[in-house]
């Protein structure tokens, strides 16, 4: 671990500090690629946050980064409190099981597992609980995701809305301080995206959990507190501090 | 981590495990496990039983495991040592003596022996009178048949053995360790130990053979032999199979030698299968492995996870594949016994430890490099599905196969040369095979006149190309799998015909002896006249090699010590090369050269002789000094005359000589032969005929067992090639689904598959025959002892045979890839 001192001070839930992230040329190997530019961003607990932006934008490679599946070229990521760039793969994976949750565009199930034992996984990795218990806590999370008739079915016998329902379910499972989810509603149609994302946002005020949801659809986005716009590695636009921006134009005109 | 941690993590490995036989996802790795660990055991386990067979077999022929033969009768304590180590022993003593009924006489050659004798096989006698025992009793005489006709005697008359009478009780037709050295001409009179001395037949000095039988476990018997070699005296010898039957004990071992390498080449099917289901395994887990490190797994964890399931599996597959191959050994064994009415001995532990211990050991060695990718997916993998995880170095994974490989191999076949011949330059041949393979797909892709070729072809070629190394693996696996096949039945070939060349069907039995210069011609009239098959008269008279280079041998601390030295040789001549001798160094006689003498190179080596020596002989009481001319190869293996020592012609006019001759009487012309014993009194014959009945009963045994091993390889090799099909199949269904989805016909599909295949095939056919070629020839050279026949035809037929099969294996395996609905494949992906 780093002797750096960790963040106390009204804590961000999420803190980058100039992140910037190359990538080699796949085929010379040599020539670097710049996704990300010098991003800064914070984020608070039990905020909402979209991140927009074009295809190849760079939001997903951000995403990673944020949750500790990649590391930054430069710069700072601080993750509720752990500073994640000096943090090595195996550091960051414990990270994760404290306190991260994810929800993805092609669910991620494990195919030989049922629905229940799915939820059960991430809680019997914890090592906090008995089996019974996880089994139990399982099945109230697919509960109140309206699984609780599909507790023993397989991914392959479930629907694509029941199969992100599953999802959604094993994150929040775990109580996640924040949550990152990456397309959720991309492989789904226009009113099971609807019914899952409001569960997610139903979920998300309930646990108090933070979301950080990577899209490119604007309605979803506008239905987050605040919306974050990438282009070419940057951010462009930021609702936060465009409503700052203007909240202090309103107060000093 | 701790204990209990690790408890958790090894049953979450369960549940994991189980989840996945459930769904079905782990149907291929484990029946690749069972395969392998299934045909190992049937090999290991049936070659144990068969060889412990041949090896039960062989000691019949020595009537016990093991043999002391002395001129005086052997100490009591030596027996006691010998019961002291838990030795069963017996024994017997032979000498001539002439027996006597009403008028007639005759030269028998006595056996007298205890009751306990004989410790293996058993005496088969006609004609018994009385109670049931396996050897005469006291007061009784077994006979050979031809002793009666001699004799003109029956069973249950009284015959004069020496000072007292005995009965005859039983006619012998066959006696296990009769074998056939040159004391035993005379026909056999069997009878017991405690008559020898009433019937006063031996007095100090006479001229006969006791012999000590011994027989239990190997380790008490090895013991023993150690106890009791310094103490034996100069007449004292242990004996061998191979001192009695050179013929039988080259084939054994070759035999032998068969079984450890189809047992060798089980394990290697059983590797390539392995490695391949563990490829397949880990690439079936990359994306599970991704997911538990998102959910905050760490490296460790996951490894630990799968090192778990690893685990279970091997142990699943042990079970159900010793079980499995217990029932399948239990068959084979059930069908040679039904064939042979014997029952083969079973195996003992080690056989079984061995093929309990293939799974684990080839898993180790083959798919814990691939599951230790799994512990370093990315977990960014789920975000980015194209990550793959970092390779390991691909000498790390081969290095550990191949030294499990080797350890294993060495374990099976207890042979050091086979397994380096097999292993080591195996590997280095498919390395090179590998090398060059890349070398000619990209020169194919050269010069492949794309433009003119169909979408189909195209596209098979595209796909052939795409990535040269993964289409060099897949050639390899085929081209691996092949190879076993091949070098395992071009082996049996050669080994059987090497059989029937050594041991034709009309191989002589009996030989003559004694025959005079005067009889000879008439005597081979006669036989040939009877209906036999005779051989060519060879002059032969017993002399004794005195002196070399004027060195007398019997003082020469070296020399004395040599078996040839210490009794009479055989010794013949003349202008003729005898049949089956190869010339060494020197020239043949060709009727010109003075006092010469032709060596045979054993005796040559063993007494450091060289062309030029002078060597003094004692024959018939005159004194004979010779020069070494020449130095002969004899192939001691075949049943004909053979000599250690041949005089130029000129010697063969100066000595009193007699003939010798070799025939073979078939078993319906056996009076013929009797009314030619009648008929020349003076000639002794050797009667070696059960001996040779005896061998080919034992290798036509070994011949069956060697088949159902063949095919046995051959099943195993056929359901690895399935294997290898299978592996690829999530792949081309994946593409077979998108080719679809964009228009293209099944007819198209299938097209591609055949083109595809019909090139791997082929390519995998050349790199099978090469690498057969060279690790057969490299076996023939240094293992077998037969010269290789290279076989250039192979190079033309086998590769456009394996582009057939392993097309039409593929076009059926694949069909999937055709028959369902794209969007059905799709939606699983």
């Amino acid at each position: 671990m780093s002797n750096q001192v960790e963040h106390k001070q009204q804590a961000p839930l999420l803190d980058l500090k100039q992140v910037t992230k190359r990538v080699k040329n796949a085929t010379t190997g040599e020539e670097e690629h710049t996704i990300l530019q010098g991003l800064d961003l914070h984020i608070k607990l039990g905020e909402s946050v979209a991140i927009v932006g074009a295809s190849g934008s760079g939001k997903s490679t951000l995403l990673g980064i944020m949750a500790g599946l990649d590391q930054a070229s430069k710069g700072e990521v601080w993750l509720n409190g752990k500073p994640m760039h000096t943090l090595d793969e195996d550091e960051r994976a414990a990270v994760r099981a404290d306190g991260v949750g994810f929800v993805f565009q092609n669910f991620q199930l494990l195919p030989a597992l049922t629905a229940v034992e799915n939820v059960s996984l991430p809680l019997e990795m914890s090592g906090q609980h008995s089996l019974k218990q996880c089994r139990i806590l399982a099945t109230e999370w697919l509960n109140k995701v309206g699984l609780g008739h599909r507790l023993t079915h397989s991914p392959t016998q479930l629907s694509g809305g029941e199969q992100q329902r599953v999802a959604i379910a094993r994150a929040f499972a775990c109580q996640p301080k924040v949550l990152f989810a990456d397309e959720p509603t991309g492989n789904l149609d226009r009113n099971t995206g609807k019914y899952i994302i409001d569960l997610l946002f139903e979920l998300n005020q309930q646990n108090n959990t933070s979301l950080v949801l990577v899209t490119h659809d604007e309605h979803l986005a506008q239905r987050c507190q605040r919306t974050i716009h990438i282009d070419d590695g940057k951010i462009i636009a930021d609702s936060l501090l465009a409503q700052a921006n203007a909240s202090a134009q309103g107060a000093n005109p | 981590m701790s204990m209990s941690s690790q408890g958790r993590l090894s049953l979450l490995s369960l549940r994991l495990l189980l989840a996945e036989i459930r769904a079905g996802k782990m149907t291929v790795i484990l029946l690749a496990l069972i395969l392998a660990v299934t045909s190992a055991t049937i090999i290991s386990v049936f070659s144990q039983r068969l060889d412990s067979a041949m090896l039960n077999k062989s000691t019949e022929l020595l009537g016990a495991d093991m043999r002391l033969k002395s001129r005086e009768a052997v100490s009591e304590s030596w027996y006691q040592q010998a019961q002291a180590l838990g030795l069963n022993t017996a024994t017997t003593l032979e000498f001539p003596s002439v027996v006597l009924f009403n008028q007639e006489m005759a030269l028998a050659a006595v056996k007298a022996v205890d009751d306990a004798y004989p410790l293996k096989g058993a005496l088969t006698t006609t004609t018994r009178l009385g109670d049931i025992s396996s050897s005469p009793k006291q007061g009784e005489v077994w006979l050979e048949a031809r002793l009666l006709a001699l004799l003109n005697a029956q069973v249950g008359d009284v015959l004069e053995v020496g000072a007292i009478n005995l009965k005859v009780s039983a006619i012998i037709t066959h006696e296990p360790d009769r074998g056939g050295n040159f004391y035993s001409l005379s026909p056999r009179l069997m009878m017991h130990l405690d008559d020898v001395a009433s019937a006063k037949l031996v007095q100090p000095g006479s001229r006969v053979s006791w012999r000590m039988l011994m027989a239990g476990e190997s380790s008490a018997l090895q013991q023993l032999q150690q106890q009791l070699q310094p103490s034996l005296l100069s007449h004292q010898k242990f004996e061998s199979l191979t001192d009695n039957n050179q013929a039988l004990a080259n084939s054994l071992k070759k035999a032998r030698s068969y079984l450890s390498l189809a047992a060798m080449l089980a394990i290697i099917l059983a590797g390539i299968a392995i490695a391949m289901a563990a490829q397949d395994y880990a690439r079936q887990h990359f994306d599970s492995s991704a997911l538990l490190r998102t959910l905050g797994a760490s490296r460790a964890y996951v490894t630990g996870l799968y090192l778990f399931q690893l685990v279970y599996l091997a142990l699943i597959a042990t079970a159900l594949g010793l079980m499995l191959g217990y029932f399948g050994q239990q068959l084979l064994s059930g069908i040679l016994a039904a064939t042979f009415s014997q029952t083969l001995p079973s195996a003992d532990l080690s056989a079984w430890l061995i093929a309990s211990l293939t799974a684990p050991v080839t898993l180790l060695g083959f798919a814990l490099p691939p599951l230790l990718q799994l512990g370093r997916v990315s977990p960014l993998r789920v975000l980015r599905r194209e990550l793959e995880p970092m390779s390991w170095n691909s000498w790390a994974i081969y290095g550990l196969g191949l030294l499990m490989m080797v350890l294993l191999s060495y374990w099976f076949s207890n042979n050091l040369i086979m397994t380096v011949i097999v292993i080591l330059a195996g590997f280095v041949i498919l390395l090179l095979l590998l090398f060059v393979l890349q070398v000619i797909l990209y020169l194919l892709n050269q010069i492949m006149p794309m433009a003119k070729m169909t979408l189909s072809m195209r596209f098979a070629w595209m796909q052939i190309n795409r990535d040269r190394y993964r289409t060099s693996i897949q050639i390899l696996a085929f081209g691996l799998t092949m190879m076993v096949m091949l070098i395992i039945a071009i082996v049996r070939n050669d080994l059987l015909q090497d059989w029937q060349k050594s041991l034709p069907a009309d191989s002589a039995n009996f030989f003559a002896m004694n025959i005079q210069s005067y009889e000879v011609e008439q005597y081979q009239k006669d036989l040939t006249a009877a209906g036999f098959t005779i051989s060519t008269a060879y002059p032969m008279v017993p002399g004794r090699l005195t002196t070399i280079n004027s060195v007398v041998v019997k003082d020469d601390p070296v020399y004395a010590k040599d078996p040839a030295v210490q009794r009479d040789l055989v010794l013949s001549g003349g202008l003729e090369l005898p049949e089956g001798n190869t010339l060494l160094a020197g020239e043949w006689f060709n009727g010109s050269e003075k006092l010469s003498v032709s060596l045979a190179d054993g005796l040559a080596k063993r007494l450091q002789l060289e062309l030029g020596d002078q060597l003094q002989f004692d024959v018939a009481g005159e004194s004979l000094t010779v020069t070494v001319s020449s130095i002969r190869k004899v192939d001691w293996g075949s049943m004909k005359p053979n000599f250690y020592v041949l005089f130029s012609p000129d010697v063969v006019e100066l000595l009193p000589l007699n003939y010798l001759t070799s025939f073979y009487v078939p078993a319906t012309l056996n009076s013929e032969l009797t009314d030619i014993i009648r008929q020349y009194p003076g000639i002794t014959l050797l009667d070696v005929s059960q001996v040779i009945i005896q061998v080919q009963a034992i290798l036509a045994q070994v011949t069956l067992a060697i088949e159902y091993l063949l095919i046995l390889v051959l099943i195993a090799g056929f359901l690895v090639l399935l294997a290898a099909l299978r592996s690829s199949l999530a792949e081309r269904l994946q593409q077979g689904a998108v080719l679809r989805t964009l228009g293209a016909k099944r007819q198209q599909l299938r097209n591609m598959q055949w083109f595809e295949f019909i090139i791997i095939g082929a390519l995998a056919g050349i790199i099978a025959t090469a690498g057969a070629e060279i690790i057969c020839w490299l076996l023939y050279q240094r293992l077998f002892d037969i010269p290789y026949p290279w076989h250039l035809s192979y190079w033309f037929w086998l590769p456009a045979a394996a582009a057939v099969v392993i097309a039409s294996l593929a076009v059926r395996n694949l069909t999937p890839v055709i028959k369902q609905a794209p969007l059905v494949i799709l939606r699983k992906l």
